[in-house]
C-alpha cells in the first residue's frame, strides 16, 4: 500500500483513513507493506501483519492541509509536486529492493497516483486506488494539472473504491469514469475511542463547528447561522475547532454579525481533546459546501453529539438519524440548532439512535469491503 | 358455514406546513391557527390524487357488486372525520359515491374518534367521548347511517377501551387478532371482552388481511400472484363463525396500483367466494350480534400497527411522548377558548403527526417512512412540535 498522511502526522481524514484500514486488514490476515514519505514523527505499526517502511530521506512531505489549503492554484508550492514525484520515484526503488512478490497495489489519491500507476507497470500487478477527495471537491478553482493526474489514475486503477456514492457520481461525471469499475465503500469509526456525550450541567449550550477553516467545510455558513441563533437564544456559545486560511475572515465576520463574544476560536487540538469536545457539546454541525465522506460527523454520532450534516456530504448517504440541511440554506440550518437546543426530547433520541449507527460502522467491515474488491482485482 | 366480514379504513391525514423556529420567533405566522398548520394545497393534490387512484373507482366497482349480487355481497366501512372534512373541502363526488354506497342498506359505517385521535389514552376521559359523539353525528347526517360497531383509532384495543365503548352505546369492537390476546384460540368467532356485559369483539384475522394489504403485489411472495378464486379456497377452508378481513381502503389502487391486478382481483371477489356453498358475506353489525364463543381479555392495549402490534408506533420514543403529553396539556386552555383554536387543538390530535415520529427500524421503519411526507422522524418531530410551542403561545403560554 502506498500512503502520505500517516499517524502521528495527521491533517485529515486520509491519515484516519489509512492507519484504521491497515489495521483492520492486519487483523483479518492480510499483510501489508505501507510506503511512506519520510516523516518527521516515526509512524508505528498497528499491526505485525502492517510493515511500514518510509522512503526517501530528506523529501518534505506537504501534508494534505498545505496542499489544499489555498483558493488560487499558486498557492501550491513546487516543493509539494517535487515530493510527489520523488516519493513516486522512491517508492518505486524501494518496492523493487524489497524482493518481495505482492498480490496488488493499493494507492490513496492523487498525492499517491503516480506511485501507483509506475509501481502497476513495473510490478505487472493490479492497482486499487481508494479516492478520498478529488480536487473539484478541495479547490473552487481546481488546479488542472492535479484532477488530469486524478483523472489518469481512475482510468489505470483496475478498481477505484470511492468513499461515497457522492463521490462516485464526481469521478463519472467529472473524470468519465467507468461505474463498472467503481466500488464504494465507506469509512469506518472505532467506537471504543469515543466517550458518550456527557450530559453535565453547564450555564451555556454548545454548538461545534469542527473542520479545516477552508472554503470547503462552510465554517462561514456557520457563523452565519449562529448569528441567526443567538437573536433567539442568547445562551448558545459557538465553538470553531480548527485551523486554516480563512481563520483572519471568520474573526472578522464574527465581528461583522456582532457575535464575536458567543464564538470561540479554538485553533487545532489535539486527537484526545477533540474527543472530549465532541462528548461536551450539545449539537455538531457540518456544514460542508462539498465534502466527499466527512469523518468527523461520524466521531460525532460515535459521541453520541446530535449532528446536522450537510446534504451534499458523502456520510450523510449512511447518517440515518441526524438533520440534514442544505449548506446554503442558513435559515434552515440555524432552525434545526435552536430546535435541538429547545427540544431535548429529541436529542436524546438522535443521540442514542446515532451511536447505534455508529457501532455497525466498525473498520472491519470498511476492511472486510476492501478485501472483496481485492479479491476481484485477482479474479478469486 | 363461516361468514366473510370485510371493513375497509379509509382516512387520509391533514399534512402540516413547514413552521420552522426562525418563522415563528418573526412573527411570521398567518392569524388563524388552521391556515397557520395545515398545508391546504399539498392536502388537496394528495386526496385528488388518492381519489382519482382509489376512491373513485374502487367505490365504483364496489356498487357494481353490490347490484349485481343482490345484496349478498356486503362489507364495511370505517371514515375518519378527517377524511370526511376533506370531503367537503376537496371532494364533493368522493362522499357521494359514498354515499351511494350507503343507500344500497349494504354497507355498514363503523364509529371512532373523529380526529383519528389517541384521546383514549387522555386522562380526562371526556374528550375522547366528545370525539367519538361528534363523529357519531356526522355519519348519521352525512350518509343516514347510525353506526353500532366501533373502531378505535388504528385498532387500538383493550378491556378498558372496550367497556367505554359499550357505555356509549355500541355493540362491536374491532380487535387486532394478534396470538397473546387469542391465546391459541381462533380469531373467527366472535368474543366477549373481559369487563364488559355486552359488547362483542371482531378480532382481525391478520393472515389473511395482509395477504391482499400488505402481500398481494409482492412477487417474492410464494403465492403470488393471487386470484380470487385461490383466495375463496382459503377462507372456504377455515373454521369459526367469520372471517375478519379488515384493510386500509388505499389497498386498492394507491398501495398496490391498478396495474398488479387489484382491481380485477376484487372485481372477481364476491362471484368466487360465493361460489362456495360454505361462505358468505356480512357487515360488521350482523356478525356483533351473534352470540359469543369466549371471552377475551386484554388488559393491555393493542393495535394493527407495525411487528409489535402495540402503541409503539405512536407512542414508543422520548419524541412521542413529549409531542403526547404536550398535546394533552393544552386541553383546558384549547376548550375553554373553543372556536377555531378547539378545532385547531383537535385536528393537531390526529395520530399521524406522531406516526411519522416512529424511529423504529428494519421493515416497519420502511412502512413509516412510506406513509410520511418528512425524509426522518426528526423534521417530523421538529415540525410537530414547532406548531405545538406557536399554539400554546396562541393559548396564551399554558
Amino acid at each position: 500500500m502506498l500512503g502520505w498522511e500517516f499517524p502521528p502526522a495527521i491533517t485529515g481524514g486520509l491519515g484516519v483513513h489509512c492507519f484504521e484500514l491497515v489495521s483492520s486488514l492486519g487483523e483479518l490476515g492480510i499483510k501489508i507493506d505501507l510506503y511512506l514519505p519520510l516523516q518527521k514523527s516515526a509512524p508505528v505499526s498497528p499491526h505485525p501483519n502492517v510493515k511500514i517502511i518510509q522512503v526517501g530521506g530528506g523529501v518534505n512531505v506537504g501534508a494534505y492541509g498545505h496542499a489544499s489549503g489555498g483558493f488560487a492554484s499558486d498557492n501550491y508550492s513546487r516543493d509539494l509536486i517535487g515530493a510527489i514525484e520523488d516519493f513516486a520515484r522512491l517508492s518505486l526503488s524501494a518496492l523493487k529492493a524489497s524482493g518481495t512478490r505482492y498480490d496488488l497495489v493499493h494507492c490513496h489519491d492523487w498525492l499517491t497516483i503516480s506511485a501507483g500507476i509506475m509501481a502497476q507497470r513495473a510490478l505487472g500487478i493490479p492497482l486499487v486506488l481508494t479516492m478520498h477527495s478529488t480536487e473539484y471537491d478541495r479547490n473552487p478553482v481546481p488546479w488542472s494539472w492535479i484532477s488530469g493526474i486524478e483523472s489518469l489514475g481512475v482510468k489505470t486503477a483496475d478498481r477505484t473504491i470511492a468513499v461515497s456514492g457522492k463521490m462516485k457520481g464526481m469521478l463519472v461525471e467529472k473524470f468519465h469514469a467507468d461505474d463498472g469499475r467503481i466500488r464504494v465503500v465507506y469509512n469506518g469509526i472505532d467506537i471504543a475511542k469515543y466517550r458518550r456525550k456527557d450530559s453535565g450541567i453547564r450555564k451555556e449550550k454548545l454548538v461545534l463547528f469542527l473542520g479545516r477553516l477552508t472554503h470547503q467545510k462552510g465554517p462561514e455558513q456557520f457563523l452565519r447561522a449562529a448569528e441567526k441563533v443567538h437573536q433567539y437564544d442568547r445562551n448558545a456559545r459557538f465553538l470553531v475547532v480548527g485551523e486554516g486560511g480563512l481563520l483572519p475572515r471568520l474573526i472578522s465576520l464574527s465581528i461583522e454579525l456582532g457575535i464575536a463574544d458567543r464564538v470561540s476560536f479554538w485553533g487545532f487540538v489535539p486527537e484526545n481533546e477533540k474527543r472530549s469536545i465532541y462528548s461536551m457539546c450539545d449539537v455538531y454541525v457540518m456544514p460542508s459546501v462539498s465534502e466527499p465522506f466527512g469523518i468527523s460527523a461520524l466521531e460525532a454520532m460515535a459521541s453520541g453529539t446530535p449532528c446536522i450534516i450537510s446534504k451534499n456530504s458523502g456520510v450523510s448517504e449512511i447518517a440515518r438519524n441526524c438533520l440534514l440541511v442544505d449548506f446554503w440554506d442558513i435559515d434552515e440550518m440555524a432552525s434545526q440548532i435552536l430546535a435541538l437546543l429547545r427540544y431535548p426530547a429529541m436529542s436524546r433520541v438522535m443521540s442514542a439512535h446515532e451511536m447505534k449507527d455508529a457501532a455497525r460502522l466498525g473498520w472491519q467491515e470498511t476492511a472486510r469491503k476492501t478485501i472483496g474488491v481485492y479479491n476481484e482485482v485477482l479474479g478469486k | 358455514m363461516a361468514s366473510i366480514c370485510m371493513y375497509f379504513q379509509v382516512h387520509q391525514p391533514l399534512r402540516l406546513r413547514k413552521v420552522s423556529l426562525l418563522n415563528m420567533y418573526s412573527g411570521q405566522m398567518p392569524s388563524s391557527p388552521k391556515d397557520a398548520y395545515f398545508n391546504r394545497e399539498l392536502n388537496e393534490q394528495i386526496f385528488r390524487k388518492v381519489a382519482a387512484k382509489c376512491y373513485l373507482p374502487t367505490n365504483e366497482l364496489l356498487l357494481k357488486l353490490i347490484e349485481e349480487h343482490n345484496g349478498d355481497f356486503r362489507f364495511s366501512f370505517s371514515l375518519t372525520g378527517v377524511f370526511l372534512e376533506q370531503c367537503e373541502m376537496f371532494g364533493k363526488d368522493v362522499l357521494e359515491s359514498f354515499r351511494r354506497l350507503a343507500d344500497t342498506g349494504r354497507v355498514d359505517f363503523l364509529a371512532e374518534t373523529y380526529y383519528h385521535s389517541l384521546s383514549s389514552f387522555y386522562r380526562d376521559g371526556s374528550e375522547f367521548d366528545a370525539q367519538v359523539a361528534m363523529h357519531h353525528e356526522a355519519i348519521r347526517s352525512l350518509l343516514g347511517v347510525t353506526p353500532s360497531v366501533f373502531r378505535n383509532t388504528e385498532s387500538i384495543f383493550s378491556n378498558e377501551i372496550a367497556a367505554r365503548a359499550e357505555k356509549l352505546g355500541y355493540s362491536g369492537i374491532i380487535a387486532e387478532g394478534i396470538e397473546h390476546t387469542l391465546g391459541g384460540r381462533s380469531p373467527n368467532y366472535v368474543y366477549n371482552v373481559q369487563g364488559c356485559e355486552k359488547i362483542k369483539v371482531l378480532m382481525r384475522n391478520y393472515n389473511l388481511s395482509d395477504d391482499i394489504g400488505y402481500r398481494f403485489s409482492s412477487r417474492s411472495w410464494k403465492e403470488w400472484p393471487l386470484t380470487a378464486e385461490k383466495y375463496a379456497g382459503w377462507l372456504s377452508k377455515c373454521d369459526g363463525q367469520c372471517v375478519n378481513v379488515f384493510m386500509d381502503f388505499e389497498t386498492f389502487g394507491e398501495h398496490h396500483w391498478s396495474d398488479t391486478g387489484i382491481f380485477s382481483f376484487l372485481r372477481h371477489l364476491p362471484a368466487a367466494c360465493l361460489a362456495h356453498p360454505n361462505l358468505n358475506f356480512r357487515m360488521a353489525r350482523e356478525v356483533a350480534s351473534w352470540d359469543a364463543r369466549g371471552t377475551m381479555d386484554a388488559p393491555y392495549p393493542t393495535s394493527w400497527a407495525d411487528m409489535e402490534r402495540d402503541l409503539s408506533a405512536w407512542l414508543g420514543n422520548d419524541m412521542q411522548h413529549a409531542c403526547f403529553q404536550e398535546m394533552e396539556s393544552l386541553g383546558v386552555a384549547a376548550r375553554r377558548q373553543g372556536g377555531e383554536h378547539l378545532e385547531a387543538w383537535r385536528l393537531l390530535q390526529s395520530s399521524d403527526h406522531l406516526y411519522y415520529l416512529c424511529t423504529k427500524s428494519l421493515s416497519d421503519g420502511d412502512v413509516h417512512k412510506y406513509f410520511s411526507h418528512y425524509a426522518n422522524p426528526y423534521e417530523g418531530f421538529i415540525n410537530y412540535m414547532n406548531i405545538i410551542q406557536d399554539f400554546k403561545s396562541r393559548l396564551g403560554g399554558v
